[in-house]
């Protein structure tokens, strides 16, 4: 498992790119997360909803009342224009951090 | 499930409940559970579901600093009602409605009015004028009467918004600058309310100096332009009043019991000035006045009571704060 530390910057990006895929809710997005990184990384309950707080006031992301499943009422997420936009800038920024990471600290070949 | 349950409620203790707090907990608590089922599904024991479920909880705190909440003894909590942003929203709307109605209801009246003026300017020709007259006025004035009523029942319900009550820093600075932005659209209503009850003198004037229109239609029209104006003043009176009581009644949560108290000070300062400080000064003012015969300067003791009541307020105020 992966410290929560490290990976902290990203968390947002995370939830806008799985977001960017289709509406959800907060269950689901961290099943997601836990299952497509093989349990490497399980985002914690409150670390998202921080998460979700931080790209609502920002504007990324509005949330709705979804239908009742189960006998609960869920709150869905959904990424605005402006969230997708920022979802682009971080792709790009992240292509750009995982070169100079790799060069300084190592990639697979050393 | 009842352990998860139990453990939420923990960590949610203290936490002021408003719509969106609420919520929040609601949301958490599903997700646990979820979370929960789908670990018993695949095998794991109770024990290893909820240990599992609680490790993946995380830091209250942090999610709380997010929110712009802070836990409190749950005694405040209790004592004084937390309101959420849509709470808020709500009232303004509401005081806006009632501004807006109260406004209709006294257009309403004066309208009754100015048909009954109307009518019994043309008695001359139409016979049964001063009737239709009365019945335009009987009926219109139970419209506007109507909706005093329902407007006066109505708030009822904003009085929870009379006291001091819990607020999130958030939600009050969004307030405030909402309150900057409504402030040009506050002073043009006032400047055209007050525009329409200048102008009502217009119809007036031109009935009683012209021949163009008969002075009681005159006086009719300028009802009609006073009504109108006076919707201008009241639904924005309101709106600007509520954000002005989100301002003086939203308190933080830390400081909420201690402003409240002072608060309630300062009211009985004022009600001591107002029910007792003034009304010595005009008994005052008339005894002086009668016995001594000084009438041409005694209303002096206005402009020094006046000046004396700033002192005597912030006098008090300085033994506040000490």
């Amino acid at each position: 498992m992966i410290s929560s530390d490290v990976i902290r910057g990203y968390n947002d990006t995370f939830l806008l790119s799985l977001l960017a895929q289709g509406d959800s809710y907060g269950y689901d997005l961290s099943r997601q997360i836990r299952e497509l990184t093989d349990d490497a990384y399980i985002i914690k309950e409150t670390t998202m909803y921080s998460a979700f707080t931080r790209l609502k006031k920002k504007g990324y992301i509005t949330s709705y009342p979804g239908t009742v499943t189960q006998g609960k009422k869920r709150t869905y997420y959904s990424i605005t224009e402006k969230g997708k936009n920022y979802l682009k800038e971080k792709r790009q920024e992240w292509r750009i951090t995982k070169e100079v990471v790799d060069k300084l600290v190592g990639g697979d070949n050393k | 499930m009842n352990t998860i349950r139990e453990y939420i409620e923990q960590m949610f203790k203290g936490v002021p409940m408003t719509e969106e707090t609420a919520q929040l907990k609601a949301d958490i608590l599903a997700n646990l559970e979820d979370k929960y089922t789908a670990l018993k599904d695949s095998g794991a024991s109770e024990h290893e579901a909820i240990g599992t479920v609680i490790a993946e909880f995380g830091d209250i705190d942090e999610l709380l600093e997010e929110f712009g909440v802070t836990r409190v003894n749950q005694q405040v909590t209790t004592n004084y009602e937390t309101m959420g942003e849509s709470d808020l929203r709500q009232y303004i709307q509401a005081k806006g409605k009632l501004g807006w109605n109260i406004g209709l209801g006294i257009l309403s009246i004066l309208a009754g009015m100015a048909g009954l003026l109307l009518f019994l300017a043309f008695q001359a020709v139409l016979p049964g004028a001063l009737y239709i007259g009365l019945f335009f006025l009987f009926s219109f004035s139970v419209i506007g009467i109507g909706l005093f009523i329902i407007e006066g029942m109505k708030a009822g319900d904003l009085k929870r918004f009379n006291s001091p009550y819990i607020i999130f820093p958030n939600d009050k600075e969004q307030f405030i600058s909402e309150q900057e932005d409504y402030k040009r659209s506050f002073i043009f209503s006032i400047v055209a309310g007050v525009s329409l009850c200048i102008m009502s003198i217009t119809p007036i004037l031109m009935g009683a100096l012209t021949t163009l229109l008969p002075v009681l239609v005159g006086v009719a029209f300028s009802l009609l332009l006073i009504g109108v104006g006076i919707i201008f003043f009241t639904y924005s009176g309101n709106i600007w009043n509520a954000y002005e009581n989100i301002k003086q009644n939203g308190k933080f949560v830390e400081v909420i019991e201690e402003e409240a108290a002072r608060d309630e000070r300062n009211r009985k300062m004022n009600y001591i000035i107002d029910e007792i400080y003034w009304p010595i000064i005009v008994v005052i003012y008339f005894v002086f006045s009668f016995t001594q015969g000084t009438w041409a300067w005694s209303w002096v003791i206005f402009v020094l009571a006046g000046a004396l009541e700033s002192t005597i307020k912030s006098l008090a105020g300085s033994w506040e704060k000490t």
